[in-house]
């Protein structure tokens, strides 16, 4: 008997090319070593509905249900890590291709930048436990709902989620109906010779600019990337969620600063009344090739809040919205790894 | 087939713990495909120099061009031109 120790896993990423297939090769799934990302957790929550047949039963006794449609969510909390070179996308490049809706420009030797588009993108995650006796797991067409990237961290962290088409089990393999195996024939062994990249960004180094003013009280600052895309879980004829769908963007960030007189905290109070779109300029890390900079346009920051909770005054900008700069440019927000 | 890590920062290609501007790693064909693929700066030790900059440009071209061929390039090839 083995005992699954959580420390155990590793995660897999792989991009679909079509939307809640594994990526495989006549069923044989073809995730590598190559796929490995690097992660802090990833949590898979399937859901099985249960049907309840509504007529009465001539007693209080209800009968028992059947099981209904299939679906599921996500979430999962990585470190920001970059490629191993400058220009090379993340192991977490599946992710960030989810929230962003497209793959990233690579400028070969400089640098990675994902804008936003408006396909919904999707990928398989992989969890391996060892031994390889406990139930390993397959999220299969894992779409991006939301990301939350924070600065002043000591690790520099996102966390993410999202919804799946299924969750693909070991253990529950040989039972599933076709579509509940999104295309694979056999559970696949995990992959050897996992290649993983990256090193620690201090999540306290780098620098926010505000409206061209680099802000030096910075306290803390949070980037919340709703994409809203999800899986339309209640097509007829259909057990399984098998389209996906991708509502308005929701992109927005608060600050926290210490109240202080210069130019950028005075500016931005000011922009928190005038409501004066602005762009606002994250970058997390100082090493070169090991930063990610976002840059948010469109941002009307909202009024700031006082709090004199500690020894001095902390000024809170809550949740600011942030529109692009036009309605086409699909430019809320940006992610440049460089 | 010998390589040089030339990387940012470290990788690691199962248990090999690449850390180190240079270090030499040894690799079979289907190895070095596994290991580009997954992004690890590596590049032949037949094209290394000390030249950082274009070292990181040639592994960045490499790791990039075998993403989208799925094909190690052929050694050789000046791809950094």
């Amino acid at each position: 008997m083995a005992t699954g120790n959580s420390r155990n896993e590793r995660l897999y990423l792989q991009n679909e090319a079509s939307y809640g297939v594994v990526p495989n090769s006549s069923g044989a799934a073809t995730v590598a070593g190559s796929n490995y990302c690097a992660h802090i957790g990833f949590q898979m929550t399937p859901r099985v509905g249960m049907i309840v047949r509504p007529s009465k039963t001539g007693s209080r006794t209800v009968r028992s249900g059947q099981g209904g449609r299939r679906a599921g969510s996500w979430n999962g909390n990585f470190e920001m890590l970059a490629g191993s070179a400058a220009g090379v996308a993340p192991d977490c490049d599946p992710i960030l291709r989810a929230i962003f809706g497209a793959a990233p420009t690579i400028n070969a030797g400089t640098s990675v930048v994902y804008n936003l588009a408006d396909p919904v993108l999707s990928f398989s995650a992989f969890s391996f436990i060892t031994p390889n006796t406990l139930m390993q797991r397959i999220a299969a067409g894992c779409v991006a709902r939301s990301a939350s990237f924070r600065l002043n961290q000591d690790a520099a962290t996102f966390e993410t989620s999202g919804d799946f088409k299924w969750l693909i089990d070991s253990v529950n393999f040989a039972a599933l109906d076709t579509p509940g195996r999104c295309g694979l024939t056999a559970f696949p062994s995990e992959p050897g010779s996992p290649v993983g990249n990256g090193n620690l960004i201090v999540g306290f180094t780098g620098s926010l600019v505000i409206d061209g003013n680099t802000v030096s009280d910075l306290t803390g600052f949070n980037l919340n990337t709703g994409v809203n895309n999800g899986v339309i879980g209640n097509n007829f004829g259909q057990f399984y969620g098998n389209e996906t769908f991708g509502d308005t963007r929701g992109i927005s960030c608060t600050i926290e600063s210490r109240l202080s007189d210069v130019t950028a905290i005075t500016n931005a109070i000011q922009k928190g009344l005038s409501k004066s779109a602005i762009q606002i300029v994250a970058t997390v890390g100082s090493v070169p090739g090991n930063r990610y900079e976002f840059t948010v346009k469109g941002v009307q920051l909202d009024m700031p809040t006082m709090s004199d909770s500690g020894p001095f005054w902390t000024l809170n900008f809550g949740d600011s919205p942030a529109s692009g700069s036009s309605l086409s440019a699909l430019d809320e927000v940006s992610l440049r790894i460089y | 087939m010998t390589y040089r890590y030339v990387g940012s920062g470290d990788a690691h290609i199962g248990n090999l713990k690449l850390e180190e501007y240079g270090q030499e790693v040894e690799l079979s064909e289907s190895e070095a495909l596994n290991a580009l693929a997954g992004g690890s700066a590596l590049v032949p030790e037949s094209k290394f120099t000390d030249d950082e900059v274009a070292m990181k440009y040639l592994a960045a071209m490499t790791i990039n061009e075998v993403r989208e061929s799925g094909k190690l390039p052929e050694v050789g090839n000046e791809v950094i031109e």
